[in-house]
This record gives C-alpha cells, sequence and structure tokens, in this order.
C-alpha cells in the first residue's frame, strides 16, 4: 500500500468515527463534504489538538476547530452543569480527551486493522496558526460542518513510498 | 454505597466519572491523573473500586494494575478504554482487573460495570425505584385510612 494511500484510508477511518461521535453522543448535526485534499498548508483554527500515530504506523493527527464549535462539545461532554469557574480548564480538557476517544475508536479501522498501532496522550495548542509541508510529507484533510462551525481532520505522515504492515 | 477511587489523566474525565459516581450515591475517595499518583495513594485511600483509564503518560493503566495487585491482590478494578484497544484490555485483565468500561460514558455503563463486580451493590438507582414502588403502595392505603375515620 503506498504510504499516501495509508494517510487517505486514516483520515477516512477518522471521519466516519468522528460522524458517529457526533451524531450519537454529541447530538450535534455534521456533514462531511466527501473529499479528501492533499494540501499544502493546515491553516490552523482557534483551538488545535494533535496526536500522534504510532507503533505500526507513524503519522500526526491534528483536529482544529473553532470557539464556539468546541464550547458547545464541552457542554455536550460534560456530565451535569458546568461551573462558569470552570469551564475554560473543562474545554482545554474536553478538546484534548474528545481527539483521544475518537482515535481511540478509529484504530479498529486502520490499514491492517490497526494491529500494533499505539496513540500518544493528546496535546491542545491555542491560537496556532499553521503548519506547513516539508519535503517528502503529505498532508490530507478532510471537514467537516457544523452548525457551530467547521472542524477540520489532519493526518500527516510520509507521502513517498510504501508501507508494509 | 461504595468508596471509588478515579484514575484517569483527562481532568473533564475525572470530573465526569466522579460526578456519575456521586449521582450513584457512592463515594469517590480520591482522584488520580497516572499511575504512579495511583499507586502512591492506594494505600491511604484504601478504595472499595477504582476505575484506570488505559492511556494516560508516566504510567498507563495496565502497568498500574500490576503494581496495584501487587499492594493489593483483592484490589478490584475497571478498565476505562476506547473500542480499538481490546488488546490492552486483554492485557488489563489477565494483569487482575476486574472488568473494562467503554467510552464513551455514561451512567448507566457505569453503573452496569460496578454491579458486575459487586453484584449485590445497592445505589441510588435501586433506591429510587424501590422509593416508588413505596410510594405507590403507600397512595392505595390512603382511602382505607380515610374510610376508618
Amino acid at each position: 500500500m503506498e504510504n499516501i494511500e495509508v494517510l487517505k484510508a486514516v483520515l477516512s477511518a477518522i471521519v466516519y468515527r468522528v460522524e458517529l461521535f457526533m451524531k450519537n453522543e454529541m447530538k450535534i448535526d455534521s456533514e462531511f463534504d466527501g473529499e479528501y485534499r492533499s494540501v499544502e498548508k493546515i491553516e490552523l483554527k482557534k483551538y488545535t489538538t494533535t496526536i500522534g500515530i504510532g507503533g505500526s504506523l507513524n503519522l500526526l493527527f491534528y483536529v482544529t476547530y473553532n470557539e464556539l464549535l468546541l464550547d458547545n462539545l464541552t457542554r455536550a461532554f460534560a456530565y451535569g452543569d458546568i461551573e462558569q469557574s470552570e469551564f475554560l480548564i473543562l474545554r482545554e480538557s474536553a478538546a484534548g480527551e474528545i481527539a483521544n476517544m475518537i482515535i481511540g475508536h478509529a484504530v479498529t479501522d486502520f490499514p491492517n486493522r490497526g494491529k500494533g498501532v499505539t496513540i500518544t496522550p493528546p496535546v491542545t495548542i491555542e491560537d496556532a496558526k499553521s503548519i506547513l509541508k516539508t519535503n517528502g510529507t503529505g498532508i490530507m484533510t478532510a471537514l467537516l460542518s457544523t452548525p457551530y462551525g467547521n472542524m477540520e481532520l489532519n493526518v500527516i505522515g510520509s507521502a513517498k513510498g510504501e508501507w508494509n504492515a | 454505597m461504595l468508596k471509588i477511587f478515579v484514575v484517569d489523566d483527562s481532568l473533564i474525565m475525572r470530573r465526569n466519572i466522579s460526578k456519575m459516581i456521586e449521582s450513584l450515591g457512592h463515594i469517590v475517595v480520591g482522584e488520580a491523573k497516572d499511575g504512579h499518583e495511583a499507586i502512591a495513594l492506594y494505600r491511604k485511600l484504601a478504595p472499595d473500586l477504582v476505575t484506570m483509564d488505559i492511556t494516560m503518560p508516566e504510567m498507563d493503566g495496565i502497568s498500574a494494575v500490576k503494581e496495584l495487585k501487587k499492594i493489593d491482590k483483592e484490589a478490584k478494578i475497571i478498565m476505562v478504554t476506547s473500542h480499538g484497544q481490546e488488546e490492552m484490555v486483554v492485557d488489563a485483565i489477565r494483569s487482575g482487573a476486574s472488568g473494562y468500561l467503554l467510552k464513551p460514558i455514561n451512567i448507566t455503563k457505569l453503573r452496569d460495570s460496578i454491579r458486575k463486580v459487586f453484584p449485590n451493590i445497592i445505589d441510588e438507582t435501586v433506591l429510587a425505584h424501590k422509593e416508588t414502588i413505596l410510594l405507590e403502595s403507600e397512595e392505595i392505603i390512603l382511602p382505607e385510612i380515610e374510610d376508618i375515620s
């Protein structure tokens, strides 16, 4: 399997899990436009969470969303009411946990059923601007729209050569 | 009523699980954000049950289970996991975990996982059900009391 195809397959598995998660757990409508784009640069929104996908694969996952969408996800994800004083810190935590859960569930749909794949704990960054492609790297992007703004899912890894499970 | 110790690196998960535990009428005796903290606090807290995340920095949940079982071979531990971590769950069960809970967690899933480990435990949902039955039976009795007077 070519590496660029691996990026697309991994992203496709993630998109599927995000759609399920948004519909079944968050009760937020989301719509994938159906396109997997190979891009040179990712323009990041207000909040971005990254997770390393290692072991038998070697990729980075980035999900980036705006403040309004993340606010609504945080409220939907939290059990019970959130005190105003705890909202900001919970929002940061929710961004990481949601990404972690989605990747955790998507792993079984990765190439070779995700056998031997490991994932790192999530890291969330705020107000970062962009990520640029370097030589030999591929960035595959998918866009999901929601009533609260778009969510962009990105997988970064080697674009050249072949991957052997 | 159980004394439960919540171990998870995610703040929102610790909060959600703790609030659900309290809604079920149990007590959260402590929280830890990784395996090292869990081991350091376990003896002091002496919980009846531990909920343990699998993927954590510093020391992951599986290593923590192995260490906790060395401290207390009777320790009851429920692993908190995502769908794609079955191999790790099997590893954790082999290491002594009592069960697992699949994310995303809701109160029903949590209650059912606790009941699998403690089949005779009475939680708030059981008490609420008993109260409803009691109230219904009281409503039936009331007219008889009026008749007597």
